[in-house]
């Protein structure tokens, strides 16, 4: 499989593509491995440099000259690295968040996590989808129309509009 | 101007740092004197947040496939590649020895299908460490048959690759540290490799 056609088709997130990565799994590992990285950490990050990669595919200003493989590998070792410097933060870290530097009327008003991951998981269909194609996977709205059947870009930037309303409707009683 | 009708989508292009500079400054001062709105565009920020980590969530589930059947695969590359530091000629030699060995059992299939091996980094006189890092002991080896674009070429980085008819059996790597090249020797010819990390022809 050519370069050209492994990027279509990861641009598409098209199995074939992830068939491809395959065989570059063991190469992929090997620094992460000589990081001393356990193998589920490991797994996890190259998953993630394949979902960086699947991220700029989608902007159009984002150019590749090298092989996919060697693109790839230079990510995993990079993520590999940005975790270790991550954990040994977090080792050092004593555990003491500083209460007294956060101010309490901007910290406590949003909801949390939990709260907005359950308003977001709730949300339904096309909703979802629909917020899911413009945020994350970059869809364009005119794109948009096409793949969700909207009649034109203006609706899919209405319901886009709905949607996000309707997200943010959701968790203003979570507000305190 | 801002108001309820485009909040949300000046919100999202301001999350973007894609705003025209006069509407960027509107909206941070409007955040600086509007403690609701502030809260507003955090709000937005952290449920667009989520909703890519969810759909990050959902794509690695996707990826799973990646290591469904590489599991045994790696772990029998491991134990080839989890070999003693070498430190004379001689223990090169063998290493060389059994990775042909192994590579012989591997036997690369000769399809367009390119596979990844290893290959040990035979030195020229026992020195280590005129590359950056050091000189690897082995590289993970792709050899591309039938590559629409390269034949008789080579990259060499991380990774060796070698795009031609080659076979790993044939295949002996060295590293010159006084021209700082890599050394492939097939078939009775030398081929000089530049570890620029570029596609190259081979050079006798």
């Amino acid at each position: 499989m050519t370069n050209a056609t492994l990027l279509q088709l990861l641009r598409q997130r098209d199995n074939r593509a992830y068939r491809e990565l395959r065989k570059y799994v063991p190469v992929f590992r090997k620094p992460l491995r000589q990081m001393g990285l356990s193998e589920e950490d490991q797994k996890d990050i190259i998953q993630e440099s394949v979902i960086h990669l699947y991220e700029k595919l989608q902007s159009p200003t984002f150019d590749i000259t090298s092989k996919v493989s060697t693109y790839l590998y230079g990510v995993c070792k990079l993520k590999g690295k940005e975790y270790l410097r991550r954990n040994r933060r977090t080792e050092q870290f004593s555990g003491e968040i500083d209460h007294e530097q956060a101010n309490p009327e901007e910290t406590q008003r949003l909801p949390d996590d939990e709260q907005i991951r359950y308003a977001v998981r709730s949300l339904g269909y096309p909703c979802r989808e629909l917020l899911a194609a413009f945020y994350f996977h970059q869809v364009r709205l005119k794109d948009l129309c096409e793949e969700m059947g909207y009649s034109s870009e203006n609706s899919a930037k209405q319901a886009k509009y709905k949607c996000m309303q309707r997200l943010k409707k959701g968790l203003q009683p979570l507000l305190s | 101007m801002i108001n309820d009708h485009n909040k949300i989508e000046i919100i999202d292009l301001y999350l973007e740092n894609a705003l025209p500079e006069k509407l960027r400054l509107e909206v941070e001062e409007r955040m600086k004197n509007d403690y609701y709105f502030r809260n507003e565009v955090e709000l937005q920020r952290k449920v667009i947040a989520m909703i890519q980590e969810e759909e990050r969530g959902e794509m690695k589930k996707e990826l799973d496939i990646l290591f469904e059947s590489n599991e045994e695969e790696s772990s029998h590359l491991e134990k080839t590649t989890s070999m003693r530091p070498l430190t004379v000629r001689y223990a090169i030699a063998a290493t060389v020895s059994i990775l042909l060995l192994a590579a012989g059992i591997f036997y690369f299939s000769r399809d367009t299908t390119p596979e990844v091996r290893y290959i040990a980094v035979n030195l020229v006189d026992g020195a280590r460490g005129t590359l950056p890092g050091g000189v690897p002991e082995q590289l993970p080896l792709i050899i591309y048959p039938e590559h629409a674009e390269y034949n008789q070429h080579y990259q060499l980085g991380d990774t060796l690759s070698l795009y031609g008819d080659f076979v790993v059996e044939e295949l002996v790597l060295g590293y010159e540290p006084n021209q700082e090249l890599f050394i492939l020797r097939t078939q009775g010819k030398v081929y000089l490799l530049n570890p620029n990390d570029q596609i190259n022809s081979l050079q006798q």
